[in-house]
């Protein structure tokens, strides 16, 4: 236990040490409530612009993931491309404390910039007298919602950026897999290929920020449920290509 | 004792960079470890130290492989590369990343950048260090754990003369000491002021494993000559001879 714990500590100081880690973290957290301020800056009134609701106040969450996917893909891949790779491994020659540790970091950078940010958004919102409809429930799940969901995609793309290993190459797989194929899909015209795409792991970690009774069958949970399984998934992935490969 | 390279082989691809390699590091010596560009020194201390996964055989360091030491660092200490850290973190971020790891304390940090005289380069981020300088950040790193065991791939490298007149007298020392000291380097008149042993390979394969003395009374005069005349038939990459210009058109294509 002690090496994981240590090898969070050295993982939380990469991170740390690097400004440009700050700098991307910080951009996440601002483009959710800059999206909300935007939004709540527009309404106006009776106009022709209407207040938001509570789900679209977040609607830079989705503008966030991008940016803390990235910033997962880099934390990873960086130790490939920057040659660190060969000093972190021989000090963990285990490996799987290494990632371990890089979850724990992109993870809780992930949450905080969700719940900060999507916290920060509904204080805008009543501090500007917004109506959103008065559901407190629905503000709490959306609140954790947002922490929990940009979470679980960070350390998703973490687990295929350790597959992957390459920079350019994991970014592309990342986008593809996680934005290009729900789109995709969605151009089928075979119904069972769009029910099966309800699954993927965007697709169905958002219904945990869909509006209540807009869920699908899977629900808000049963939605993110899912997206920790394609989590869980990709580290397992990434635990044995990092035992497997040469460093 | 020291480090034990037994049967060890590494494929790549279809190629094999090292073939059934084994020979004896003892401590309380400094050993030379040469051959050739390509000849696998790099691929042999990568497998010794568990960063690639040695395809037969096996590395022992004190008897016990790398990946299996609970605290490597306080072991085995290893330079493998002058470019080590990450270019945009400061020095002494480096140094703490690594300390971090194995629970040192913060006094032992400032105890390896006096070591090795980075003390005005600590805050200095690692993208701006010069070749030297990124060799005693990397030797810095490799004693934060006061290893009994240090492996070094081309630590003279870039290093300017007090540099390299100073990690003659640490190998020296620590040597001295009782550690087990494992250097390569293709500077064979430098490597002959500091090892008292040499083991060379070529093509992958082990081609002599002695003490300098008797490489230098036996085959030639100097280490060079030893070593030139030893790895004769093992260079992967030659050089022209440059003895002889030759005019395109009167020879046609070289043969």
């Amino acid at each position: 236990m002690t090496a994981v714990a240590r090898a969070v500590h050295a993982e939380w100081l990469k991170f740390c040490s690097l400004p440009s880690n700050l700098v991307t973290a910080s951009a996440a957290f601002a483009l959710i409530i800059g999206l909300a301020a935007m939004l709540l800056s527009a309404q106006d009134g009776d106009g022709p612009v209407p207040a938001p609701t509570a789900t679209e106040l977040l609607a830079g969450v989705a503008w966030a993931q991008f940016v803390l996917a990235v910033l997962a893909v880099v934390l990873i891949c960086s130790e490939w491309a920057s040659g660190t790779s060969r000093v972190t491994f021989l000090a963990v020659p285990n490996r799987w404390p290494v990632l371990a540790g890089k979850v724990a970091v992109v993870g809780a950078v992930g949450l905080a910039a969700g719940a900060a940010g999507g916290g920060t958004a509904f204080a805008l919102a009543s501090a500007t007298g917004t109506d959103l409809g008065d559901q407190p429930a629905l503000a709490v799940r959306l609140v954790a919602g947002a922490g929990l969901y940009l979470g679980a995609i960070a350390v998703l793309a973490l687990g295929i950026g350790a597959i992957v290993r390459d920079l350019a190459g994991s970014i592309l797989a990342v986008v593809v897999f996680l934005w290009v194929t729900p789109f995709a899909t969605t151009m089928v015209p075979v119904p069972e290929v769009r029910e099966l795409a309800l699954y993927l792991p965007t697709s169905a970690g958002l219904l945990l920020l869909a509006p209540d009774g807009a869920a699908a069958e899977l629900g808000p949970w049963g939605g993110y449920a899912v997206l920790l399984a394609w989590t869980a998934a990709a580290l397992a992935g990434a635990v044995v290509a990092l035992r497997a490969r040469d460093v | 004792m020291g480090i034990q390279v037994q049967s060890l082989g590494k494929q790549y691809g279809r190629a094999w960079a090292v073939r059934d390699l084994s020979f004896e590091v003892r401590p309380g010596k400094v050993t030379g470890f040469l051959g050739p560009n390509g000849a696998g020194k790099s691929t042999t201390m990568r497998s010794i130290v568990g960063l690639d996964r040695p395809t037969t055989g096996k590395a022992l360091i004190d008897g016990v492989r790398y990946a299996r030491l609970r605290a490597p660092l306080r072991e085995v200490g290893t330079v493998l590369d002058a470019r080590s850290a990450h270019r945009s973190r400061r020095a002494v971020d480096h140094l703490r990343t690594v300390a971090a790891t194995h629970g040192f304390r913060a006094a032992r940090i400032d105890e390896v950048i006096g070591l090795t005289g980075l003390e005005s380069a600590a805050r200095v981020r690692a993208g701006k260090f010069s070749l030297g300088m990124g060799q005693r950040l990397g030797i810095a790193v490799a004693l934060l754990g006061d290893p009994h065991t240090l492996i070094l791939d081309e630590p003279v490298n870039g290093l300017d003369p007090d540099g390299v007149a100073w990690i003659r007298g640490l190998l020296g020392a620590l040597a001295a000491e009782g550690r087990t000291v494992f250097l390569s380097s293709h500077l064979l008149s430098e490597l002959a002021l500091v090892a008292d042993h040499v083991v060379v390979i070529g093509r992958g394969e082990l081609i002599a494993d002695a003490p300098i003395a008797e490489l230098t009374s036996d085959a030639g005069r100097t280490l060079e000559e030893a070593y030139i005349r030893l790895t004769r038939d093992a260079v992967e990459y030659r050089g022209g001879d440059v003895g002889e210009p030759r005019t395109g058109a009167a020879g046609g294509s070289g043969s």
